[in-house]
């Protein structure tokens, strides 16, 4: 990650950006898992059985976690990573509260 | 494990087996007095990779079956025998630490 | 077989790394513990076998037994009946009701059995909470501990689960970022550099074993982290959405009502011809059997079995516990087909890998030693290129003393379990305090012990020596002998020793087998110099 942090953004401040990854990746990624995993019981077609909305989210769980991982981790513009993580998190965030 | 798993792992073990024994990156790594006397492998580019597309075959064909944990029996003893594969060919039984 | 750019491949190979070392130490704790507990069944036959082999666990005589104890039990404890077959044949008979626990969280107490299914005599009774039970049923001692560690490694739930669900998550990285930092990935499966560089062969030996390993190392870390998760992060968010909290509600939706209520009285059906007509529907034999509402109008019966030969997903069998007649066949989840009960149920055939008997089962352990060997020659080639830095010196050595004092401790936790049987105390909690008393002893021997060569050897040979004996401590402590085990066709029996003799003579080998260059691992010299044994070292 430090590497990647040099190679885009210079070398003015490359630990608090990673810092600002990391915590994107760890702590954040996982709060936006977690509202999808919720999100999605809600939105998710429940299918004939009437249970594929409360079964599928909490199983692509674990799944869902470590692709917002990997992309926090691998998104070279620290700002779209951010964007994108937090509209995953604020549609879910909003379809939750409704 | 029914019979056709087992002619499915044995066949797919004994291709790797073929693969491994003449592997150009092992032979090229291997110790002076070990390499080939003509320093080359036996099989060409082409024939490794039918050879390694023939290794998925058995397991294609269990899946063709229905034979959904065939495959999965298959395809763990596969990856189990390649590691062995890789370390008996290896030789060396000097431990890691 | 990737080609990310240079930086991308930077980054990955640091959370490969980092995700590795960070949590390595747990994880090779739960790989260990998991290798071990897919023969759980076997372990248990093992250590508390019958004195006959061939023994059916659900054998004429069960609907007897069942309305004698019923009786024998407070009618409250009638609300479920659970039937399973427990360590050596025995038959487990668990009546029960679901309860608010004294931690305010859903529980179950009643009174469970434990019986001879030949002679259908009660061989032990215990009764309280779930946990309580649980912690007292000594003749699946072994087992019981072994999954207890590799489920949620002692730790109080929900922290446990939520511990190992994490494990699995950092499992599920490493395994995704060695895939895609391995450029040359199926060029090199076969490639164990020797005679130049100890640090490339190193390299070479650990990404060998993962690459090997690396669909089921995904796998086995996908299914581990979702059953972690799925009870103590998934349920509940999804309740608190979807139910205003009620996990019994979820419950309830997920599993479907069987039946309308009804509270009226009313007899019971037999199970054993519930239990013929399983077999002959399903060709598989029957391992559990849950009865709802004993003794009333809306009773049911539900019988599971072991996965039939040609099915992954497992399904159960309905019947109407009052007529005995034949109800319906049961998805893993919900009253019918789904993609959520299918893949629900796939999960457990992919992580426990006893969806083809014995067969399956060793595989799955050989996959499972290569992921514990593959996390454990990660953290060591990971914690040896930083060995110029007193901290990751440190953690070489705790490396190893996890590496090695952990299956020695593994091996020696059972001792206390046959040694201490008869007495009141609860089967784990002789074997945690004899693990944690080795665990202890393994750290203060890595702390003082300038050589890590000698170490290893010192922990393989006694993990060789402690492997070598329990067979015998299981047959001075009243188990069967050899030719005992054969006339009475245990033969679980005959073959765990015979693996655990022949894994005791490996590890003595291993211990006199050679070690290749550069074992020291620099040691503090005098005046708090790190003292490095060969350049390789600080590669």
């Amino acid at each position: 990650m430090v590497s990647a942090e040099r190679a885009s953004d210079g070398r003015s401040a490359p630990r608090t950006r990673l810092w600002l990854r990391g915590l994107l990746a760890g702590p954040l990624a996982l709060l936006t898992a977690c509202l999808l995993m919720a999100g999605a019981a809600l939105w998710l077609p429940p299918g004939p059985a009437q249970i594929n909305n409360l079964v599928l989210p909490i199983v692509l769980f674990p799944l869902l976690w470590a692709t917002l991982f990997l992309y926090a981790c691998l998104e070279r513009r620290l700002g779209r990573a951010y964007a994108v993580i937090g509209a995953l998190a604020a549609v879910n965030g909003i379809v939750l509260m409704v | 494990m029914t019979a056709a798993c087992m002619i499915a792992v044995l066949v797919s073990g004994g291709l790797l087996a073929l693969l491994g024994w003449q592997d150009p990156k092992r032979l090229r790594n291997r110790p002076q007095r070990a390499v080939l006397e003509d320093g080359t492998p036996v099989f060409g580019q082409g024939t490794r990779r039918l050879l390694g597309w023939l290794v998925l075959l058995p397991g294609i064909a269990l899946a063709i079956a229905g034979q959904w944990w065939g495959v999965l029996v298959w395809l763990g003893a596969t990856c189990t025998l390649g590691w062995i594969i890789a370390q008996v060919l290896d030789g060396h039984s000097r431990s890691w630490s | 077989m990737f080609k990310l750019p240079q930086d991308a491949t930077k980054t990955m190979l640091a959370v490969h790394g980092w995700s590795g070392v960070l949590l390595g130490l747990l994880l090779y704790a739960v790989i260990c513990t998991g290798v071990a507990a897919v023969f759980a069944t076997e372990i248990d036959d093992w250590a508390s076998p019958m004195s006959r082999g061939d023994t059916v666990a659900f054998g004429p005589g069960l609907d007897n037994a069942l309305r004698h104890l019923a009786g024998a039990v407070d009618s409250q404890f009638h609300e479920e009946v659970a039937i399973w077959r427990g360590a050596g044949g025995r038959v487990n008979m668990l009546f029960h009701r679901h309860e608010i626990g004294p931690d305010g969280k859903s529980t179950e107490r009643g009174v469970e059995f434990e019986l001879d299914p030949a002679t259908w005599e009660v061989l032990d009774r215990r009764e309280g909470w779930y946990e309580d039970i649980e912690a007292q049923r000594t003749p699946s001692g072994i087992a019981a501990f072994l999954v207890d560690l590799h489920v949620r490694l002692h730790i109080p739930e929900p922290y446990g689960l939520i511990v190992t669900g994490v494990l699995g998550l950092a499992m599920m990285v490493a395994a995704v970022t060695g895939l895609v930092i391995h450029r040359h990935l199926l060029k090199d499966l076969f490639t164990l550099r020797v005679g130049r560089d100890p640090v490339l062969r190193r390299r070479d030996l650990h990404v060998v074993a993962g690459s090997w390993n690396l669909p089921f190392a995904f796998i086995l870390a996908f299914t581990g982290s979702f059953f972690s998760f799925a009870t103590t992060v998934g349920l509940p968010m999804v309740a608190a959405v979807k139910f205003d909290g009620d996990q019994e509600a979820v419950i309830e939706t997920l599993y479907g009502t069987a039946r309308a209520e009804d509270t009226r009285s009313a007899s019971s059906a037999a199970i054993v011809p519930m239990l013929a007509d399983v077999r002959a529907r399903s060709g598989a034999e029957p391992n559990f059997v849950s009865v709802e509402h004993f003794g009333r109008a809306d009773s049911t019966a539900t019988i599971f079995t072991v996965l039939p030969r040609d099915r992954l997903v497992y399904t159960s069998h309905l019947y109407d516990g009052v007529t005995g007649e034949y109800l319906r066949e049961r998805p893993p989840l919900g009253n019918e087909a789904s993609l959520g009960a299918a893949l629900v149920g796939l999960m457990y055939p992919l992580h426990f890998g006893h969806f083809a008997g014995t067969a399956s089962k060793a595989v799955w352990v050989a996959l499972g030693f290569a992921g514990a060997y593959v996390t454990f020659t990660g953290m060591l080639l990971w914690t040896r290129r930083r060995a110029e830095q007193p901290g990751w010196r440190a953690m070489t050595r705790a490396v190893y003393c996890v590496g090695y004092g952990l299956p020695l401790a593994l091996v020696v936790a059972p001792y206390a379990f046959f040694v201490l049987r008869g007495h009141d105390i609860p089967p784990g909690t002789s074997q945690g305090v004899v693990f944690l008393a080795v665990v202890a002893i393994a750290a203060v021997a890595t702390v003082g012990v300038a050589s890590l060569d000698r170490l290893r050897s010192a922990f393989l040979a006694a993990t060789g020596v402690a492997l070598l004996g329990l067979p015998l401590v299981r047959m001075i402590t009243g188990g069967p002998g050899w030719s005992e085990a054969w006339q009475a066709g245990i033969g679980t029996v005959l073959a765990l020793d015979v693996a655990l003799l022949v894994a005791g003579t490996a590890c003595i080998g291993f211990s006199r087998a050679g070690v290749m260059p550069v074992a020291t691992v620099p040691h503090a010299g005098p005046g708090g110099t790190p003292r490095v044994d060969s350049k390789a070292s600080l590669q």
